[in-house]
């Protein structure tokens, strides 16, 4: 690994609010998370991705939700009373901050991803497309994947909707 | 440049040699260092002007002043010289530092100046217009005062380009009817749009306002106003065409005499016109009559160097500028005021013969002084204290009371009035402090011997209206937007919770709750209506806009059009004003350009007049606002039309549409009916923007036409935009909102008018025609929808060609819908609106129908040709 890369990722230090999605840990950076609410009632909405699971109410503004284990291509589950929404916001192009939710299996906890637990995501071998992801870190001797949230939610979406649209 | 530097040197000999009440010698040092500081305003030589404004105010008070304290302000007018001529060796030389940074109180100042200005442009237009049409005093003398103001205030933010062109126009508005030049006021008012643009975005400026206008001027109609380029070198047509200086003694004396009976004349209007204004205190034509007055004198007597009665008038017209522009209401204290200025000025002016040096002069010096100090005071009460201070000085908040006095005397009619009016002259003639009761005793009469009756007329108002004095000024707030949107936003979830509430109960409680609930219910819409009327504005600035696009496009085309308009005080959601002008632009283009006959031979021969006629007409029809484009010209040529788009292959040979379906055909992008096509329009691309963005509002397009008649255009608009009335429907478990302005007919199906057609699916038989059917499952693909049709609902909706029939499970209700927007993270989805906030908390899916209808009628398009 060059040097430079290695400042990168030692950059990526810092809070993470950690959940599990398929038995699998992961973690977004808690900067990006606005709030975390119990799953509601989710209104479809057609001609969207399978991964977009429709939209919600949030306090009398409307925000999209995205159904984490479609975007990542695992296996579809039930929702469970453990099922939350991560409400994230995300950046959009240049200068637009987007808010969006996340349906994932659990909450975990808050977790200090130091920088010396840091490493670059495997280049294959995981369960998840590693373009989603910034880096792998060693938190108390857990593996967790550090999700990049700004793909997750914004990258390819619409050209899919589009192409759905067709 | 030479001529500046010697300037200021023939100030500081005349400062040097003056005689303490030389007049003379001040006026002229006055003039001269005027003259300074009106080139350094063109060059935009900050120092330069900012040294000469001192040695101004100097000058002033040292004309105003006792002869001790005279010589005192000469000498620091003598000193202030120094400064001055260094400054403008500085500029002179190139070294004049470049514009300086903006501090954040400026930068304030100018967002507020520029964020005035589009309804300033607008009103400029307006009335250049109407003033081409038909030349009215009091239009020409409120375009002035548009442009006096504009003057000072571009002056505070230092705009001198836009100062000197504001200067230009504004002499040459004086010059009456035969000076007026509609074209080169719109060009200046084109100019002034694209410069404060280039302001507010950075941009760097237009090309000179003088280069504009010349060009203007150059090829208008008219004869052009300007002997040279640069409007600066116009002289105000309205006074005398020599200067004082190089007339004789005789031509001085006949101009001296010519002003005072013009002066007399005008001080006479002030006094009728403050009559006015005592009994209705808002009377803006009567403010500005006075203004007007006040100005004309002060620019009469710098001419003619009667430099006091120059500086009096210039400090009542200070005062009347502040009622023109709201800054101040006109008070008791203020009218009384200018009565007495009035006075002061007519004694002056019978003085104006005299040497400066008279003797005579004196008590008007104490007077003008006196005078002055008043004018400074209520000027600075005022702009203390903004809301409208009953609060004065004593003697003059005692004014009211006392103007009683002049009335019973009037009133009774029996007192000699003659007598009286002596004695009040011989009190005025006492240059001690004139008290406000015989003062205005005096004014009513003088006024009452030219129009008593206006003076009996005045006093029985003033006594009706004794107890309420404010002015009835109904208060504007500038709010930001958001936060009516906010407002709105939230006062449509208050109406949303509460819906919900009443749901609840009426399950659990019988009356008890009921009452209370009603009337919650009835306080949300209440609340609900008020907050969207805080974002309605008027048509008329959208209206305004298209006459002078009529106007230059006649001109440009040759053809005589008249434009009128009728309802432009309709309200409308600002979203909707905002965003309708350009539908209308290409309607209103259109009348013109293909509407109207292009030779009034055509037009005579068809037995119409020889002006065309394009209308925009604005009414509000249940629920909905109507704006109508008419025009009287030849019609929609149906057959053409046809003719086109089956060359085109738009239509298929076999197909037979309606008129109203062949009409529509002409918002097909890439369909013209013009013969030849022009800059203007004709390409059919306006046609498509006018449906595209008339749909995007929800709203429709309708045409009447009659050919060798007209045509009316009508686009049927939704009062607002964040509230719409929508028909929630259901399909399978999902519910979805149709907006019910886009619902034609709901019907429930007979199996006898269903059927299948090959290449176009289900269609219904729907009076005599197949509409065809969208089943919103498919569209939508909804799992467990009904399949049966006759157990379905169909919504007949769009029209003409493009109507169709959307198969839903059933109706749940109609209901006021709040609209919101899915949230950026999904962009635009096909088919959908946006979203709203139902009852039980979850979001419901509004319909977009047209969207749905285009891509139903595009992909069937596509379907038809694979086949």
């Amino acid at each position: 690994m060059t040097e430079q890369q290695e400042s990168g990722l030692q950059r990526l230090a810092g809070k993470y609010l950690s959940f599990v999605l398929g038995g699998e840990s992961y973690a977004v950076q808690i900067l990006k998370v606005q709030e975390i609410i119990q799953m509601m009632p989710v209104t479809r909405v057609p001609r969207t991705p399978p991964f977009v699971r429709g939209v919600i109410n949030l306090r009398g503004k409307v925000i999209p939700v995205i159904d984490l284990r479609r975007r990542f291509e695992l296996a579809d589950r039930e929702d469970t009373d453990r099922t939350c929404i991560i409400v994230a916001q995300v950046a959009q192009g240049e200068a637009m901050v987007v808010t969006m939710g996340v349906i994932v299996d659990e909450v975990a906890e808050v977790l200090d991803v130091r920088s010396d637990g840091i490493e670059p995501p495997p280049a294959f071998g995981s369960a998840v497309d590693t373009a989603f992801l910034l880096a792998l870190a060693k938190v108390s001797g857990k593996l967790v994947m550090l999700v990049d949230i700004d793909k997750v939610l914004t990258e390819r979406q619409v050209a899919a909707v589009e192409q759905l649209s067709r | 440049m030479e001529a500046i530097l010697s300037d200021v040197e023939a100030i500081a000999e005349l400062l040097m040699l003056a005689e303490p009440n030389d007049l003379m010698a001040f006026g002229d040092a006055l003039n001269r260092c005027e003259r300074i500081h009106k080139w350094a305003l063109q060059g935009s030589h900050a120092r330069v002007s900012g040294a000469a404004e001192t040695v101004i105010k100097l000058l002033e008070h040292a004309i105003m002043a006792e002869p001790e304290a005279a010589m005192a302000l000469v000498q620091q007018a003598n000193a202030s010289l120094e400064p001055l001529q260094q400054s403008i060796s500085a500029a002179a030389a190139g070294a004049a530092t470049g514009p300086r940074p903006r501090d954040k109180e400026e930068e304030e100042t100018l967002a507020e100046f520029l964020e005035q200005q589009p309804a300033r442009l607008e009103a400029i237009e307006n009335l250049a217009l109407r003033l081409e049409r038909d030349y009215v005093e009091a239009d020409a003398r409120e375009l002035y005062g548009i442009m006096h103001t504009l003057k000072g205030d571009a002056a505070v933010v230092g705009m001198t380009e836009v100062q000197q062109l504001c200067q230009t126009l504004e002499e040459y508005l004086a010059g009456g009817r035969q000076h007026f030049d509609s074209s080169m006021m719109l060009a200046s008012k084109d100019w002034l749009e694209s410069y404060f643009a280039s302001v507010r975005d950075g941009a760097p400026p237009p090309p000179p306002a003088a280069t504009a206008l010349w060009t203007v001027t150059a090829e208008g109609a008219k004869s052009a106003p300007f002997s040279a380029p640069e409007p600066i070198a116009v002289a105000p047509p309205a006074l005398p065409s020599q200067p004082p200086a190089t007339a004789t003694e005789e031509q001085d004396q006949s101009l001296l005499e010519e002003f005072r009976s013009e002066a007399g004349q005008h001080l006479q209007d002030v006094e009728v016109q403050l009559l006015t204004l005592e009994s209705e205190p808002g009377a803006k034509d009567a403010v500005r009559t006075i203004f007007r007055a006040f100005h004309t004198i002060k620019g009469v007597a710098g001419f003619l160097n009667l430099s006091l009665i120059g500086y009096l008038a210039h400090e009542a017209e200070n005062l009347l500028d502040r009622v023109c522009k709201d800054r101040m209401s006109m008070t008791p204290d203020a009218v009384d005021v200018t009565f007495d200025t009035v006075d002061a000025l007519r004694g002056m002016v019978s003085l104006a013969h005299a040497e400066p040096s008279s003797p005579e002069w004196e008590p008007w010096r104490a007077a003008a002084k006196e005078l002055t100090a008043r004018i400074e005071a209520i000027i600075a009460e005022t702009s203390e204290d903004e809301t409208t201070a009953p609060a004065g000085p004593p003697v003059e908040q005692a004014a009211p009371a006392k103007k009683k006095i002049g009335e019973i005397l009037v009133e009774r009619g029996t007192i000699p009035e003659a007598e009286l009016t002596t004695v009040l002259c011989e009190q005025a003639a006492d240059h001690d402090q004139g008290h406000p009761r015989r003062r205005l005793g005096e004014v009513l009469i003088a006024a009452g011997k030219v129009a008593p009756r206006e003076v009996a007329a005045a006093l029985r108002v003033q006594r009706a209206a004794e107890p309420q004095k404010v002015a009835q000024v109904h208060e504007q707030l500038r709010v930001d937007a958001d936060r009516v949107d906010r407002l709105v936003e939230s006062i449509g979830e208050l109406v949303i919770s509460a819906a919900a509430l009443a749901d609840g109960v009426k399950l659990q409680d019988g009356d008890g709750g009921q009452g209370a609930m009603s009337r919650l219910l009835k306080t949300c819409r209440e609340l609900q209506e008020l907050g969207t009327s805080l974002r309605m504005v008027p048509l008329r600035a959208t209206f305004q806009k298209m006459a002078r696009v009529v106007r230059d496009l006649a001109r440009k085309t040759d053809r005589p059009v008249e434009f009128s308009m009728v309802g432009e005080d309709t309200e409308l959601d600002k979203a909707v004003v905002d965003r309708i002008g350009d539908p209308l632009l290409h309607l209103v283009r259109n009348a013109v350009d293909h509407g109207i006959e292009p030779h009034p031979a055509e037009r005579a021969a068809a037995g119409k007049p020889a002006n065309g006629n394009v209308t925009l007409r604005a009414f509000h029809q249940g629920g909905e606002i109507h704006i109508e484009v008419c025009d009287d010209g030849r019609g929609l040529d149906a057959e053409a039309i046809l003719r086109k788009a089956r060359e085109r292959g738009l239509v298929g040979d076999s197909e037979r549409l309606s008129l109203q379906e062949t009409y529509q055909l002409i918002f097909h992008p890439g369909l013209s009916t013009a013969s030849q096509v022009t800059d203007v329009s004709g390409r059919g691309v306006g046609m498509e923007v006018v449906k595209k963005t008339v749909e995007s509002l929800r709203g429709q397009v309708m045409i009447e036409t009659e050919r060798g008649c007209g045509t009316v255009f009508r686009l049927r608009l939704p009062l607002t935009l964040a509230v719409i009335e929508g028909m929630v429907v259901r399909v399978a478990s999902e519910r979805y909102i149709i907006p019910t302005l886009a619902i034609r007919r709901v019907i429930q199906p007979q199996r006898s008018g269903l059927s299948t057609v090959v290449g176009k699916g289900e269609v219904l038989l729907e009076q005599g025609a197949f509409v065809p059917l969208m089943r919103l499952s498919d569209t939508f693909r909804i799992a467990g929808a009904e399949q049966d049709a006759t157990r379905s609902v169909i919504l007949l909706m769009g029209t003409g060609r493009q109507a169709f029939g959307l198969v839903v499970d059933e109706l749940i209700g109609q209901q006021q819908i709040v609209i919101k927007s899915l949230g950026e993270g999904l962009g635009k989805v096909t088919g959908i609106a946006g979203g709203a906030i139902m009852s039980d908390g979850t979001v419901g899916l509004i319909i977009d129908v047209a969207d749905l209808a285009s891509t139903y009628f595009d992909s069937g398009e596509d379907k038809g040709e694979a086949k």
